[in-house]
């Protein structure tokens, strides 16, 4: 994947690269808003990654002028900004998502996986599958070997977050978000506690497990092997 | 512009202030004009009527008391309207001629009512009075003569109306002035009032109009305008100097983080040095925790979020929350139970995501600071005036005297510094609530700790949709 990067922070943004180009991407990396934008728009990205304060044209500006352009290429956000305020005006502007800093690699990692590979028309999928589960989004009916899984609507969202996901890490903070609605950080187990109710309704009667525990990042299914 | 609020008016009631001097004013220059002009008029009065004597006399003097006699009956046969009055009465009293048959006794020029005549006709007015004087005419008699106060009552008529048409004009145009001032100052207040109001809901960038006029009003306008543009230069410093700080501090502290990583992911390290990375990492998010908390608290005390206030249904947020917390509270031995009946679906103005950090924050106070076996009820009451948010538990309570410090930054009771946390949930949750203008309460709940939000009654908005 090809990855526009645009980060004055020298150390991060050699970070940042260093750990997206060990994952198998090709990353530009620009210091400046109006390289940045120069750059984004002339060249096809699969992802771009903003700063929030830049030197030149500040992040948000910079996504804007994009999405006036008419790219719809996925914008990741990095702000040092934590504030709801800070969030909404980021998505306002025409970003897909944002990482707070400082983060964890493996959060950003996260959230790049989980945008570039979108599946484009997201709703129009009505079943999904991981090994033997089986999923139906519109009868709302979650089958696992056949057996019907009566499922709670949190983690019934839950299971379909994870589904959607297939195959990638979701962090607790993108579960908290995608689930509950919920940005801010809770200082108790929320997605711990459900995670666990959730493997006791769907992993526990079965032979294998399809929901991993990622240590540290968050949780993934897997086709079952 | 209702007449109560008119009325109510500080321009109004000077209005009438001024219209009551007004009305003094022209009063006092009536009294003294009537007085003067009631004067003047009986001295002018006076001087004819020692003329009269002195032509009298003279006609006396030169051709006799016969002569006199019949200077007096043409004189009185000319005056049939009883503009004048004359009598003239022989050495014994005796009527000798005149248009009146004889009057009281006395010396100098005085007042006489025209009662005190004797043969006046009935058709002078009872109210009439005569200036009158007798005088001896050197042995032949003596004679009155008066000069009625037609005159000076008509123009004493004149000047009363006058002063009552002026009087009503006066009041009349004060009244009017007063209604016309006080709803342009009514106006300029209430445009002042508007403005405090959006800057209270949080638009920063409201002025009060100037209309260049220069009155007094403009002054305290510009002035108004001048300090709430200190204010919003203040707020914008402030988060401006928060995103700076939070830049500033943040990028080192995520070089350190990120530093702590490389080398954790790098691999090749025993494993008990790992381990101390780890813990290392850890307390690094916990600085940034409490700092973005820090940040948190400031931003929403400079109150600019009320500018994306939106419809908030306070049971919606219940509900979400509930669900979230149901199961963490039963993994931790605890039972969450929400409002009993069917909530009111009334909404008032806010933010969802701070509404459902402030119940969330206090759920999770229950929840770290109550042992096992606790009860946690969340209730929503409406009341005429206002939306209640209950959070009660039955755990082992705060002390009287310690509940209102554990709104406080960074405060934490001394039994609690050994659990994880903050410090600063509560006081997240007071500048929360607060910028919705609710009030936050903490009660014993005996036992048990109950914390009470007092949301200000929903307005016009949201009503009972639902």
């Amino acid at each position: 994947m090809r990855i526009l990067l645009v980060e004055d922070d020298r150390q991060t943004a050699a970070y940042v690269a260093k750990g997206l180009t060990e994952d198998g991407h090709v990353v530009d990396v620009l210091d400046d808003g109006r390289d940045g934008l120069v750059h984004a728009t002339s060249e096809p990205y699969d992802l771009i990654i903003v700063d929030r304060m830049l030197p030149g044209v500040d992040g948000l500006t910079m996504v804007k002028t994009l999405r006036a352009t008419g790219s719809k290429a996925p914008i990741l956000m990095l702000t040092s900004l934590g504030g709801v305020d800070d969030r909404v005006d980021g998505l306002e502007a025409g970003a897909d998502d944002y990482v707070v800093k400082p983060f964890a690699f493996s959060e950003l990692q996260a959230r790049v996986n989980a945008l570039a590979r979108r599946p484009p028309m997201r709703s129009e999928e009505a079943v999904l599958r991981a090994g033997d589960l089986e999923m139906d989004l519109i009868s709302r009916n979650v089958r696992r070997a056949g057996q019907a899984i009566d499922l709670q609507p949190r983690e019934f969202r839950l299971l379909e977050v994870l589904l959607r996901n297939k195959g990638r890490i979701v962090t607790r903070t993108m579960l908290l978000e995608r689930v509950w609605d919920f940005h801010f950080d809770p200082k108790t187990s929320v997605v711990e506690t459900h995670i666990s109710r959730l493997r006791a309704k769907v992993d526990k009667p079965f032979e294998t497990e399809l929901i991993q525990t990622v240590r540290g990042t968050g949780y993934t299914i897997n086709e079952a092997r | 512009m209702k007449l109560a609020e008119l009325t109510s008016s500080t321009a109004f009631r000077l209005a009438a202030v001024f219209a009551c001097l007004f009305a003094a004013a022209v009063l006092l220059v009536f009294i003294i004009l009537y007085v003067q002009t009631g004067r003047e008029l009986e001295n002018r009065l006076t001087v004819r009527l020692t003329n009269a004597r002195a032509q009298f006399q003279r006609v006396h003097q030169r051709d006799g008391f016969n002569e006199l006699a019949g200077l007096v009956a043409d004189s009185a046969s000319a005056s049939g309207d009883y503009e004048s009055i004359f009598v003239l009465t022989g050495g014994e009293g005796d009527y000798v001629a005149g248009n009146v048959q004889g009057g009281p006794a006395f010396g100098d020029v005085r007042w006489i009512k025209s009662t005190e005549l004797k043969g006046l006709s009935l058709k002078v007015p009872a109210e009439q009075r005569y200036l009158a004087l007798w005088f001896n005419l050197a042995g032949d008699g003596s004679m009155l003569i008066g000069l009625s106060d037609a005159e000076i009552r008509s123009t004493r008529d004149v000047v009363l109306r006058t002063f009552g048409w002026g009087l009503l004009a006066t009041v009349l145009l004060a009244i009017g002035a007063g209604i016309l001032l006080g709803q342009r100052a009514q106006q300029q207040i209430d445009r002042v009032a508007h403005t405090l109001t959006a800057i209270r809901r949080g638009d920063l960038s409201a002025r009060v109009p100037v209309d260049g006029g220069g009155g007094d009003i403009d002054v305290v306008s510009r002035q108004i305008n001048g300090t709430l543009g200190q204010l919003q230069g203040l707020f914008d410093s402030v988060n401006q100097s928060s995103a700076d700080i939070a830049h500033d501090l943040k990028t080192p502290i995520g070089r350190l983080r990120q530093r702590l990583e490389g080398l954790r992911d790098g691999g090749g390290l025993p494993p008990a040095n790992a381990q101390v990375i780890d813990t290392a990492i850890t307390e690094i998010d916990q600085i940034v925790d409490t700092f973005e908390a820090l940040l948190n608290i400031t931003q929403i005390e400079a109150g600019a979020r009320k500018s994306r206030f939106k419809p908030v249904q306070l049971s919606d947020v219940i509900a979400s929350v509930l669900e979230a917390y149901e199961a963490v509270a039963e993994d931790a031995g605890m039972t969450l139970t929400g409002p009993g009946g069917v909530s009111p679906d009334k909404s008032i103005s806010g933010d969802k995501d701070l509404l459902s950090q402030l119940l969330v924050n206090l759920i999770e106070n229950a929840i770290r600071h109550c042992p096992p076996g606790t009860h946690i009820k969340v209730d929503l009451a409406a009341r005429p005036e206002s939306l209640v948010l209950f959070v009660a538990d039955d755990g082992p309570g705060i002390p009287e005297a310690e509940r209102e410090n554990v709104f406080r930054r960074l405060y934490r009771l001394e039994k609690s510094r050994t659990t994880p946390g903050s410090g600063l949930g509560l006081a997240l949750v007071k500048a929360i609530a607060h910028l919705h203008d609710a009030e936050i309460g903490i009660a014993d709940n005996k036992p048990g700790t109950a914390f009470t939000v007092t949301f200000p009654a929903p307005s016009a908005i949201g009503g009972s949709a639902g």
